[in-house]
């Protein structure tokens, strides 16, 4: 029989336009909290990197994990994502690593001129990678132990 | 949603476990285990395929009694 669609069946159709709607929610929240910040409270506490660091990680990594956890992410005709997923989750390990060893060699700082700087932007940005690694990978296993329960019944 | 047991009923008495039944109409695993446990209510255009799969017709694997 013919499938319904290329890629996604109607069910994870719906859950990826779930995920971006709620990433988008995200990034709309934490621009609009940047912006209250240092508009309406003259709080300045991001640089100009590290805010768009700070709005963008966040909304992609809520937007990665909705898909992954509601089974939206590995569509039925491609690939699964584990080599995607690990090769993000040790990019994330390397930059952070990397962030951590210029830190203790006094080559970046967490603050930096009463702001802070490019090393906090950089951590965050692993830590949304890793996390989306460690989310998929978790999954992945409750995916394989599901399969696996549900050929017995 | 009630779960929605006919249909795991239909597709034993033809031997065909979810995977089997879900590559049939075209779907994922994870989306008939959700349409089996009334997680997900399916589009007619699906409904339409998985009686046809399973031969049976739409009153018989999703008309709710009442």
């Amino acid at each position: 029989m013919k499938n319904f669609s290329n890629q996604c069946d109607e069910r994870q159709v719906i859950e990826r336009g779930r995920a971006f709607q709620y990433g988008f929610l995200t990034l709309f929240a934490l621009m609009t909290l940047c912006f209250m910040l240092s508009s309406g409270f003259e709080l300045h506490v991001f640089d100009d990197f590290t805010t768009y660091m700070f709005c963008t990680w966040p909304a992609i990594t809520v937007c990665f994990t909705m898909m992954i956890v509601r089974d939206a992410f590995d569509c039925i005709n491609r690939s699964p994502g584990i080599a995607l997923f690990s090769i993000y989750g040790l990019g994330g390990a390397f930059v952070i690593v990397s962030t951590v060893i210029e830190i203790v060699r006094g080559k970046a700082a967490i603050f930096a001129e009463g702001l802070i700087g490019h090393a906090a932007a950089e951590l965050l940005c692993g830590f949304c990678c890793v996390l989306v690694c460690v989310v998929y990978w978790i999954h992945a296993a409750k995916r394989r132990k599901a399969l696996k329960n549900a050929e017995k019944e | 949603m009630a779960r929605n047991i006919r249909i795991k009923v239909a597709r034993a008495a033809l031997d065909m476990t979810q995977s089997d039944l879900a590559a049939a109409v075209g779907v994922s695993r994870q989306t008939m285990n959700a349409i089996e446990q009334g997680e997900y209510n399916p589009t007619i255009k699906l409904c339409r395929a998985i009686c046809r799969v399973l031969g049976k017709s739409l009153d018989d694997l999703f008309w709710e009694e009442e």
